[in-house]
């Protein structure tokens, strides 16, 4: 299972029986620009956690979720989820 | 070049810290830097858990890297700083302690001791919904 390849999509695919399916294919670029882009944000939330009296760490938090990705990603194609019932289907594949 | 490391190097120039301390600075920020984003270890970075339930109506299957518990444990540490502080006492009155669980160490126990093969393998029959397995397992 483990690659060199790392998958470039998350798949979420749904059938609700007969016609009634779609899939959703979300680039996980994205997820990652976004991440890296809100990185820069977190200082400012830093800030606000610290006036509302909570400790959290923003940027490791950022930090943690780009690791987060990049271990989902690490795998190249898999399958996360896949749940089956007599009508409904669901799976949650990376690709 | 880190600004960091471009800041101590800056100091031993001017002579503020002398070569050997800027040494022990590098070596304290190369430490630093390894324990931010901690590399996840090569035993569970290729290895799943896998549940699988099975019966007549319906089939589940969810497969989790174990890598993703080590990218996770720092996330859930500071998640519990989040626990209102009225459940935390009920749980420290029950005699449950959330501060003191370390989940860093937690998976790092876990990464030592889980070994591959079933953790669980359940096996029912059921007159309404039939026979049903549920296994769970690290592969």
């Amino acid at each position: 299972m483990w690659s060199k390849k790392r998958s470039s999509f998350l798949l979420i695919r749904c059938s609700l029986g007969g016609i009634k399916r779609f899939t959703i294919p979300i680039p996980l670029l994205v997820i990652d620009s976004t991440l890296e882009a809100i990185a820069d944000l977190a200082m400012v939330g830093d800030l606000f956690f610290r006036m509302w009296g909570k400790r959290l760490d923003l940027n490791i938090l950022v930090r943690m979720s780009i690791e987060f990705m990049n271990e989902l990603r690490r795998y190249d194609q898999w399958q996360m989820v896949r749940v089956e019932t007599e009508k409904v289907k669901v799976y949650i594949d990376f690709w | 070049m880190s600004e960091e490391k471009r800041r101590i190097l800056d100091m031993i120039q001017v002579g503020k810290i002398t070569a050997a301390e800027g040494m022990e600075l590098f070596a304290a920020l190369e430490e630093g830097e390894q324990k931010e984003v901690p590399a996840v270890s090569q035993r569970l970075s290729n290895r799943f858990l896998r549940v699988r339930v099975d019966n007549a109506k319906s089939k589940v299957n969810v497969n989790v890297p174990l890598g993703l518990l080590k990218a996770t444990s720092k996330l859930v540490n500071m998640g519990m700083g989040f626990i209102p502080e009225e459940a935390r006492l009920e749980m420290q009155k029950k005699g449950v302690d959330v501060s003191k669980i370390d989940f860093e160490e937690l998976v790092d126990l876990i990464d030592k001791g889980l070994v591959d093969g079933k953790l669980v393998e359940v096996d029912t029959e059921d007159p309404h919904d039939g026979r049903t397995k549920v296994e769970v397992y690290v592969e």
